[in-house]
């Protein structure tokens, strides 16, 4: 059954007991186990089983007469005393500060207003461009597909010039011994080149064996420029959107920044461990959503109770 | 007999019983020898006859190559909508961790959409999602990503736009989708390459990874004192993908008394929780938000089903039909 909220019940279906039956089926039976020997130790087995699964029974069903009760305190779940309370209260309250500017930076509230601003800015430039802005997507696929095509061309010929040039230099490598001799040697010194990381000297011996430098892939883009034009210009609204675009997750890193330096503060100020303060905060979390719904908080020493309780609208404050 | 004597039997029995049980039908997984590392603790599934002992944090293996088949039996999977299935299971651990119940749901991102949402007060004061705000077409939610006090850690891409720069850390991971549906597991290292981010439509970066693309439980997982608390238990939720492509989605609840005590922050440690990514199938995995944030929404033809957190969050994983 399960425990989730459900908005219908449901009972184990057809197809979970189909499932159930063809996954008892599919459990493998090793041969081993046929032997009578292998019976015996399958009945042993089964005891040894059936205590682990007491002590396992035991341990479970312990826990049953007091769910709620608090965790293990060690050093990183640390009881949530007045003082500890107290600490991690100073601690949000550095933070917040941070947070609204305390260290000289502009406030989290004015980075949002400012993100907000540009990104509404971009997209108002773009609802009022639209137009402009989709004739140039046009024109631009257009040109790529353009320029796509003559790039492919051009490597395609390029390709096939270097294969032929290829069986040339083989087709001598088996008539001229010289040669033959000469590229075994220089093949040896690219291996060294290549053992010393010397990409430069690699790169030369390959030219020179193969007679000349190979054409460079700005061929390609040449190629597409004489066959289709450049890329056409940018609107300038567009050019101006992008632009505001790009401040706006600039903006958004500044706020995350701010948010990491806020929670580092809280941790220094609160005087707890990184693990000890994050763990802290997160139980007070649930303890305040708890209030917050009036359910019973669960998880929380007596003593945590009083010490949450008595600032609970300190905690309230600052979270 | 005198009381030593028979909590020596039951302990030779129990160790003779994890030797058993820690031989999987499958070769599920890499075991160990043990090592000074974990702290105790030990994690049972109930069968649905008795509770089965399937992990010890002293024989915890390295790495999962397949599920194991005590706790994938262990559930039993519900259809909620063509490419989402979900089902639950009961575990017993230490401590806190005594009564779980997991949550899981796999979704075949071949088969339905996923999209992220956002949700922050007026003013962008505080995070404003939890699940009851998920959007009515949504046969699944649950928050994603971690967040410091409003705004996501990390890479952020919404709608194939960078709402947030990439975060930088050993043990994060981004979840990306591209354009056709595809989902991408993104390590710390490839993210710094821009190439890796494009074509990306929605995205988003957490930690700590829980098994590497190999089905690997990093290492800082393994053993104290190497940057992860590997002995804090909390509410856990996770991401993991399916050597089918499919994804895992794991959200752990405090199961006394039922959902009404659900929210509470008690569950496994990191070790633990990885290992039950790993025994659920998942090949790869990362930790999301859990604590009082996890929240999760699965709707199917009994209704809508909720397991609900404390805490309100910015950002939300959604499943959709494909339009």
């Amino acid at each position: 059954m399960s425990y989730a909220y459900s908005t219908s019940a449901r009972s184990l279906s057809r197809h979970g007991i189909a499932v159930a039956v063809v996954a008892s089926l599919a459990v493998p039976f090793h041969s081993a186990h046929a032997q009578l020997g292998g019976l015996v130790k399958k009945a042993k087995d089964r005891v040894v089983e059936q205590q682990v699964a007491n002590q396992v029974d035991k341990r479970v069903n312990s826990s049953a007469s007091d769910p709620g009760a608090p965790p293990k305190f060690d050093d990183v779940t640390v009881e949530l005393t007045n003082d500890r309370v107290a600490q991690i209260i100073r601690g949000l309250t550095a933070g917040r500060a941070v947070l609204d500017g305390a260290n000289g930076s502009p406030s989290r509230a004015t980075l949002i207003a400012q993100r907000d601003a540009a990104a509404n800015q971009s997209a108002d430039l773009s609802q009022k461009n639209s137009k402009a802005i989709e004739a140039y997507t046009v024109k631009r696929d257009e040109s790529q597909r353009c320029r796509n095509n003559a790039i492919h061309a051009s490597r395609e010929k390029r390709q096939q010039a270097n294969d032929q040039r290829m069986k040339e230099l083989q087709a001598k490598a088996m008539s001229d011994p010289a040669f033959r001799e000469k590229a075994i040697a220089m093949a040896q010194k690219m291996a060294v080149a290549q053992q010393k990381g010397d990409t430069a000297e690699v790169r030369r011996l390959m030219i020179e064996l193969n007679g000349g430098a190979p054409e460079s892939d700005s061929v390609d883009s040449l190629a597409a420029d004489k066959a289709c034009g450049s890329l056409p210009a940018q609107p300038a609204a567009m050019v101006q959107s992008e632009k505001l675009n790009a401040l706006a997750n600039k903006l958004t890193e500044s706020i995350r920044q701010l948010e990491e330096q806020a929670a580092e503060t809280e941790v220094k100020e609160s005087k707890l461990s990184e693990r000890q303060y994050q763990t802290a905060r997160e139980r007070i979390e649930a303890y305040l959503s708890a209030m917050k719904y009036n359910s019973q908080p669960r998880g929380f020493s007596a003593g945590e109770l009083q010490a949450l309780g008595a600032r609970r609208a300190d905690l309230e404050k600052v979270m | 007999m005198p009381v030593a004597a028979c909590l020596g039997a039951v302990r030779v029995a129990a160790i003779a019983f994890v030797a058993i049980a820690a031989t999987p039908l499958r070769n599920a997984a890499d075991h160990v020898p043990a090592r000074a590392g974990l702290p105790p603790s030990s994690l049972a599934v109930w069968t649905g006859k008795a509770w089965r002992e399937w992990w010890r944090s002293d024989e915890a293996p390295d790495r999962w190559r397949g599920p194991h088949n005590a706790v994938a039996d262990a559930v039993r999977w519900r259809v909620a909508a063509n490419g989402v299935e979900w089902g639950e299971l009961r575990l017993a651990g230490t401590g806190e961790a005594r009564r779980l119940r997991a949550v899981v749901a796999r979704i075949d991102p071949r088969v339905v959409q996923l999209r992220l949402d956002t949700a922050f007060t007026p003013g962008g004061e505080r995070a404003a999602w939890t699940v009851d705000d998920a959007r009515r077409d949504a046969i699944m939610a649950v928050n994603v990503g971690q967040f410091v006090r409003t705004l996501p850690w990390g890479w952020v891409v919404l709608d194939g736009h960078q709402f947030l720069a990439p975060g930088s850390g050993p043990l994060a991971t981004a979840v990306a989708v591209d354009s056709s549906g595809t989902v991408r597991w993104i390590g710390p290292e490839s993210i710094k390459d821009p190439n890796v981010r494009r074509g990306v439509v929605a995205a988003f970066q957490s930690y700590p990874t829980l098994l590497t693309a190999d089905g690997e439980i990093p290492v800082p997982l393994r053993e104290p004192g190497r940057g992860i608390d590997v002995e804090h238990r909390d509410a856990r939720l996770g991401l993991g993908a399916l050597p089918d492509g499919r994804l895992l989605v794991v959200l752990t609840r405090f199961d006394a008394l039922g959902e009404s005590l659900g929210s509470i922050p008690f569950g496994p440690t990191i070790p633990e929780f990885a290992a039950l990514m790993g025994a659920l199938g998942a090949r790869q995995a990362v930790a999301l938000d859990g604590g009082i944030s996890g929240q999760m929404l699965v709707r199917d033809a009994d209704g809508t089903h909720l397991w609900r957190g404390l805490r309100k969050v910015p950002m939300a994983l959604v499943v959709t039909r494909k339009p």
